[in-house]
């Protein structure tokens, strides 16, 4: 064992090895340090973010007539950004709950990142429908005279258990980690020093790593992580109902509960590639975030691409086959008139191509997975557009069909809910560890006491 | 009386001609409608059509009933309904008038048939009343929102749970002070903070659900869940739903009160109407109560008529009596 681990002095009186002092020093460097490049991107996230305010500013003192939604078109941009946002968030619990239950060893690298995507979505998501309520301080009657035979309050609860529920997940393997940085960030020097020392001590509740310890972690991340499943599923099944509760064509469908808990995994998975992409990147996190995870993850948006066509005909087949006056009209609009150009993007551009390059031996790289990730994004917003959007175009009611663009307010509170969103990924790597340190160097233990000394060169880089 | 004979002739042969003439006229098949012209909304409107064809009845004749009928841009005549005649000739095309507050245009043809499709109209006569109105939502017999709440609570039970285990993990950490040379601050804000906010929102979550008011079919009783009462006695409803639409304004004493109270809280007023004569799904009662006690139990007991039939789990007798108390005084005062 000695050949294969090089000890030494810390200089505090603990041993690490080469190995574990490198993986500490890449997680701490983040937090260590601040490139110019970090300072001027928060500081263009914040001003769109700040411009989304602005915007809202009017939408609130003039009410939601500042918007294009109107009596018919009720619902749209921003609707459709919630569904996205609530979508995108279970990249978290399906790569770090599920792969945690099935015990995959490659998850540990992504995990932190995944779980903290599912937060920052889940907050993203409950806001756009603050923002999409023209007074947003009626919220508060949701608590007082809500109902649980209406939808909204399934989501209510839903989506409050489940953001409760993910922050706690996030936190609890976070602790040693936090633990780590309490320790190992003593000495970085600075105005916020004593401020960050506090913070650190305060949510690593005192953790040494006693094995006492260890087992009361354990036993609450388990839990957690089995929850956390059947509450994320039914999160995204809640959503759907909100559309499919109604007699709207297009939404009138028994199939949307599992029809968007697949969207949502195949949107998470893709936003997932796409931020680990960018951080491994900018923090140099290559030795931990490889090829492997980008074809592992392609893997998943492959074989999601391949479920959701067969949910589109499964969707549009039998209504098709039907045909009620209603569905005539939706499919009209969607396949071959005002809204075609988006479906058949989707539908081409978003499940077919994706599937293809993941497919294809040749484009299953790292690019080539983030290339298919960002079409899939680009695709399922825009199905959550068509979505929301056609089905409340069908007019159910002797009068000519309705038409919806969004205004200046709609786009810039948009792009403010994007900004807002890295903005907050980008503040998290600065303050929390972007890896779970002890989660990745258990698993480096594991596999090196498995391949034994011999095999060691082929470990490390 | 050559002259007899020849008009005679002539008369005759113009008849004959007549009837040569006018022989497809009278072998025309003719139609006759019977309905009537105003019709309750949602009740069945009897039609009756006649074929015949020289003045014999026509068995086998499909006759088509149709109305005016526009949609989205489209205008035309929409099938309700279609049937063979009997031997008689007749046949029964009665529907249900759908359309309130309007008059509504019919045809009826006869398929294959050389007669002009004959057209009527019938007015709705009535206000526009739902007839039959299912509960909004899921109703788990004898659950209800209970299971709902159940759910909710044994969730956030657990997540509770596992963020109290930050206490255990906190108590191991505190003993000693120092750990490679950074002083570790007694941990004492997030083994309490977080599962403190973790049981503030599991209240509020589950408060809200216990809140829910019950809904007008739904028949728990009054109790803590009830914030919106149906109709408040000397008050005028806000609600209106089937047989909720008259005022209801009596001062009775005290019995009597409580007697309103359960037919209101109960839900009978729902199916039978705030005076008990009025409601729309479940009728006029005030017969039953006239019989007496005994016999208004019975029906209750049993449910007659499509009403269900409530056990004592339901209703007490004790209740039913101050129901029955209550109404006595209400049809004879």
């Amino acid at each position: 064992m000695d050949t294969m681990t090089h000890w030494h002095d810390r200089g505090d009186g603990s041993e690490v090895t080469d190995w574990n002092e490198r993986l500490e020093a890449r997680t701490l460097a983040p937090v260590r340090s601040t490139s110019t490049g970090y300072k001027v991107l928060i500081a263009v996230l914040s001003v769109i973010a700040a411009w989304g305010v602005y915007a809202w500013f009017f939408q609130l003192r003039d009410g939601l007539y500042v918007t294009g939604l109107r009596d018919r078109i009720s619902w749209g941009l921003y609707i459709s950004t919630f569904v996205f946002f609530i979508g995108i968030s279970h990249a978290g619990t399906l790569i770090s709950a599920i792969l945690r239950v099935s015990n995959a060893g490659w998850r540990a690298p992504i995990t932190r990142i995944a779980e903290f995507i599912t937060v920052v979505a889940l907050i993203g998501g409950a806001s756009f429908i603050i923002v999409d309520m023209g007074r947003p301080e009626r919220l508060l009657n949701v608590f007082l005279f809500g109902r649980w035979q209406s939808p909204i309050m399934w989501d209510v609860l839903a989506i409050t258990t489940y953001i409760m529920s993910s922050v706690i997940y996030l936190y609890l393997p976070m602790i040693p980690d936090l633990a780590l940085f309490r320790d190992r960030l003593a000495d970085v020097p600075g105005r916020l020093a004593a401020v960050r020392h506090r913070l650190y001590s305060a949510l690593a509740v005192g953790w040494k790593g006693t094995p006492g310890q260890h087992r009361a972690l354990g036993k609450s991340i388990t839990t957690m992580m089995i929850l956390i499943i059947p509450i994320a599923v039914s999160v995204h099944t809640v959503v759907s109902w909100i559309f499919g509760m109604t007699l709207r064509p297009g939404w009138n469908s028994t199939v949307f509960g599992i029809f968007f808990v697949a969207g949502a995994i195949f949107s998470g998975v893709a936003t997932l590639v796409i931020v680990l992409a960018i951080l491994r990147k900018v923090y140099h996190l290559e030795e931990y975030i490889t090829e492997k995870h980008f074809v592992y993850l392609g893997y998943f948006i492959g074989s999601f691409a391949l479920i959701m066509i067969y949910f589109n005909i499964a969707e549009y087949l039998t209504t098709g086959y039907k045909l009620e006056e209603g569905e005539e009209f939706l499919f009209r609009q969607l396949f071959i008139e005002d809204f075609a150009w988006m479906y058949w993007f989707y539908l081409i551009g978003g499940l077919l191509l994706p599937g293809a390059i993941i497919l294809y031996r040749r484009t299953r790289t790292i690019t080539g997975v983030f290339i298919a990730a960002i079409l899939v994004d680009l695709a399922m917003y825009i199905e959550r557009y068509f979505i929301v959007v056609t089905g409340l175009r069908v007019p159910l009611l002797p009068y000519e069909p309705a038409s919806y663009s969004p205004s200046w307010i709609e786009w810039s509170i948009l792009a403010s809910g994007l900004a807002g969103f890295a903005l907050l990924i980008a503040l998290f790597v600065k303050v929390f560890p972007i890896m779970a340190v002890w989660e990745i160097a258990e698993e480096h233990e594991a596999r090196q006491l498995a391949s034994g000394p011999n095999v060691l060169p082929a470990v490390g880089p | 009386m050559n002259r007899f004979i020849r008009s005679g002739v002539v008369a005759t042969a113009v008849m004959g001609l007549l009837v040569l003439v006018a022989r497809p006229a009278l072998a025309e098949t003719s139609l006759m409608v019977a309905a009537p012209g105003e019709a309750l909304v949602g009740h069945t409107v009897p039609v009756t059509v006649t074929v015949s064809e020289d003045g014999m009845p026509v068995p086998d004749a499909v006759v088509v009933l149709s109305r005016k009928a526009a949609f989205a841009g489209v205008r035309g005549y929409m099938e309700v309904v279609r049937a063979t005649t009997d031997e008689a000739g007749q046949v029964d095309l009665s529907y249900v008038q759908r359309a309130a507050n309007s008059t509504v245009e019919l045809r009826v043809e006869v398929v294959d048939g050389d007669v002009a499709p004959l057209g009527f109209v019938v007015t709705s006569v009535g206000e526009a009343e739902q007839i039959f109105e299912p509960d909004v939502g899921i109703d788990l017999p004898g659950l209800g929102g209970w299971i709902l709440i159940a759910l909710i609570a044994g969730i956030w039970l657990i997540i509770l749970s596992t963020v109290l285990r930050l206490r255990s993990v906190s108590a191991q950490g505190d003993d000693e002070s120092d750990d490679g040379g950074a002083t570790i601050r007694k941990p004492r804000l997030m083994p309490y903070a977080l599962p403190g906010i973790v049981g503030v929102i599991a209240v509020v979550l589950v408060t809200v659900l216990v809140r829910n008011p019950a809904t007008h079919a739904n028949l728990e009783g009054p109790g803590i869940g009830d914030r919106v009462t149906h109709s408040h006695l000397g008050e005028t409803s806000s609600i209106v739903s089937p047989g909720l639409d008259a005022t209801f304004s009596q001062r009775t004493d005290g019995a009597i009160e409580d007697g309103a109270r359960r037919f209101f809280g109960l839900g009978c007023a729902s199916c039978h109407g705030l005076d008990a004569t009025s409601g729309v799904v479940g009728g006029d009662i005030s017969g039953e109560v006239e019989d007496g006690f005994d016999e208004f139990l019975d029906e209750v007991r049993s449910g007659p008529k499509g009403m269900p039939a409530y056990p004592a789990e339901d209703f007490t007798d004790e209740e039913l009596a101050l129901v029955h108390a209550y109404l006595e005084s209400l049809l004879s005062g």
